[in-house]
């Protein structure tokens, strides 16, 4: 009997085992780095860490929190504000200030109540922080609470707003696109259902049109004033990353693999090229390239017609949107050790960025 | 191959039950509902398995009270190899299969362990789990039109643990009632038997282990599991008693015995 009775404890405690495991660790990653970069340093938040990079050299400057902490992570985009601050949400619903020299706290807002995955937006004295319980704040300089406006489902998008409109535009997962008051919160326009999730950060033109992608497989320019759609054109599959404005044309690419330049006037495909790997970040675009990382762990660089430059294939997945700092470009990497490259505009890697394991 | 078997038709199943509820209720509550009309058609499945079950239970108890098992009990009292060996004879003669009571409830646990992940894929609170999901959709589903899931469920969100705040105090009610039905389904279940019999000992540790189990996994994994335990238990009640099985002298030691 004893040893039946361990048996079934044998079994059950086996079938618990499994179970557990299907949940996913607690520090296994649930999202992608997240990267920003001023002239100085890389800023990557990933996991458990906020880091600061030197890019002269590769190596770390400071870390945050210093000591790792089980149940906080960070995956937003670290964003710098106007005066100063380095400003990154985290998994357990809070917003941080940080020094972006040493890495000191300046203040923290913990009244969401759920997690933060895209970058805050610092426009005009204000901060405004998408939360994916559906809410965004609006938030002074100091981390006090100015308003609140709420929408119909997560936000996974880093709002947008331009020069001449005191508005912010928030994209949904609700399939909807808003325009608020910025001073007020008050809403402004509410965009018709556009047919799927907007979880990528939108663009603007000078004209006041917003581009962005969508779940329901399309590339999408709403007039900022009405947020009446003025075209709509289809893509192959879901389009996760937000469009990338050179001139009149917005590059973007969707999670099969296809990578689209189109006309930012009327949304026809100038040309497109299937890569290999789902597209889920943003292009980074300069006058003489267009990078683009897939999946599938490849950055592609393309001239500004489609025309292969070169390719560098990495050992990991590349989820994020890629940034360039003075002439190097920077690949943050999800899934392995490493979690930055330093490349120049030709391909050759500089350095990377290995975090010490504390 | 776990994916392309279990998940993904588990995936899109409840995809599937959810885009037709959301279309013709709205998405409100519609993902629980979802997971438990989903759960009644994998009894539903899995109802063979039940009857078999059922008949196993039967055998066992029928060959317990045989002549010639208590005969072979006296004659090989001293002799537990023989007496194994006569057993089992016993049991090929009668038909019965020893391990077929117990078969439905191991045969849960990839059914609970694919469920799981497929409800916890479909609700996808992060980027990662949103672009794993987006893989799995067969194209003959909306995905686009689905996403997010309405994951509010009454009091609960079916992506988290649950808990009911009264007074400040998170009570968790769900997996309360997860040890509860899961307790009354094992003892209803359960034929009476011989004291000191096998399949009893086992069936009697199972019964003690296996609620508590069932709480803790609801305790601490996401409610939608949880939801899916209750509902399978309360299935499963039901379908005994509606062949009139159920044993409720198990549950209720005072009752009068049932005349034949």
């Amino acid at each position: 009997m004893k040893l039946k009775t361990a048996s079934i404890l044998l079994f059950f405690t086996i079938a618990s085992i499994t179970l557990a495991g299907c949940t996913g660790a607690t520090n296994a990653a649930s999202s992608w780095p997240g990267l920003n970069a001023d002239q100085e340093h890389a800023y990557v938040a990933f996991n458990q860490f906020v880091y600061a990079i030197n890019l002269s050299n590769g190596l770390e400057k400071w870390r945050f929190p210093i000591e790792a902490d089980n149940k906080v992570s960070f995956y937003a985009t670290p964003e710098l504000s106007q005066d100063g601050q380095l400003l990154v949400g985290d998994y357990s619903n809070k917003l941080h200030s940080l020094n972006p020299a040493t890495g000191t706290e300046n203040w923290l807002f913990d009244d969401a109540t759920d997690r933060y995955i895209s970058g805050a937006l610092a426009f005009n004295d204000r901060i405004y922080a998408a939360n994916n319980g559906h809410q965004l704040y609006a938030l002074d300089p100091s981390g006090n609470l100015l308003w609140e406006f709420e929408t119909e489902g997560p936000l996974w998008a880093k709002p947008t707003t331009d020069e001449r409109c005191d508005c912010i535009y928030l994209p949904s997962m609700d399939h909807h696109m808003y325009a608020v008051v910025a001073e007020t919160g008050e809403l402004k326009w509410q965009s018709e259902s556009l047919g799927g999730s907007i979880v990528g950060n939108p663009t603007m033109n000078e004209a006041g049109r917003i581009f962005f992608g969508t779940f329901g497989s399309e590339i999408l320019a709403l007039d900022s004033q009405t947020g009446a759609s003025v075209w709509r054109t289809p893509t192959s599959e879901w389009v996760w990353g937000g469009p990338q404005l050179y001139q009149d044309q917005l590059f973007v690419g969707d999670l099969g693999g296809t990578f689209y330049a189109l006309d930012s006037n009327t949304g026809t495909i100038e040309w497109q090229k299937q890569l290999d790997g789902s597209i889920t970040a943003s292009p980074l675009v300069t006058d003489d390239a267009i990078y683009i990382p897939t999946e599938n762990g490849i950055l592609y660089a393309l001239d500004l017609n489609g025309n292969n430059l070169w390719n560098k294939q990495f050992e990991t997945k590349l989820h994020t949107t890629p940034v360039i700092s003075g002439d190097l470009i920077l690949v943050a990497a999800n899934g392995g050790d490493e979690l930055l490259y330093a490349l120049e505009t030709n391909g050759n890697q500089k350095w990377v960025f290995i975090p010490e394991k504390k | 191959m776990w994916d392309l078997l279990i998940i993904n038709p588990m995936v899109n199943t409840l995809l599937g039950i959810y885009a037709v509820l959301s279309r013709v209720f709205g998405p409100e509550n519609m993902f629980g509902l979802a997971i438990i009309f989903f759960t009644i058609l994998i009894r539903l499945i899995t109802y063979p398995l039940t009857i078999q079950q059922m008949k196993g239970a039967q055998g066992m108890q029928e060959m317990q009270k045989s002549k010639k098992w208590q005969e072979i009990q006296k004659k090989y009292k001293d002799n537990r190899e023989k007496l194994a060996q006569e057993q089992m004879a016993l049991y090929k003669e009668m038909g019965i299969s020893p391990f077929s009571s117990c078969l439905p409830t191991l045969i849960q646990f990839p059914i609970i362990i694919g469920l799981y992940q497929a409800i916890i894929r479909c609700l996808a609170v992060t980027p990662v789990q949103l672009l794993d999901l987006s893989k799995h959709i067969y194209p003959f589903i909306d995905g686009a039109a689905l996403i997010p899931l309405n994951n509010q469920f009454l009091w609960m969100n079916l992506s988290q643990p649950e808990r009911l705040y009264i007074f400040g105090i998170g009570i968790p009610v769900l997996a309360i009632i997860v040890v509860i039905t899961t307790y009354m389904q094992s003892k209803l279940m359960t034929p009476p038997a011989q004291p000191g019999e096998q399949g009893a000992q086992i069936s009697q540790a199972m019964n003690l282990y296996m609620p508590f189990l069932m709480g803790w996994l609801a305790y601490s994994f996401s409610s939608g599991l949880s939801l899916y335990f209750v509902t399978s238990n309360v299935v499963g009640i039901l379908q005994y008693a509606a062949m009139g099985k159920v044993n409720w002298r198990n549950l209720i030691p005072s009752l009068p015995k049932r005349t034949r």
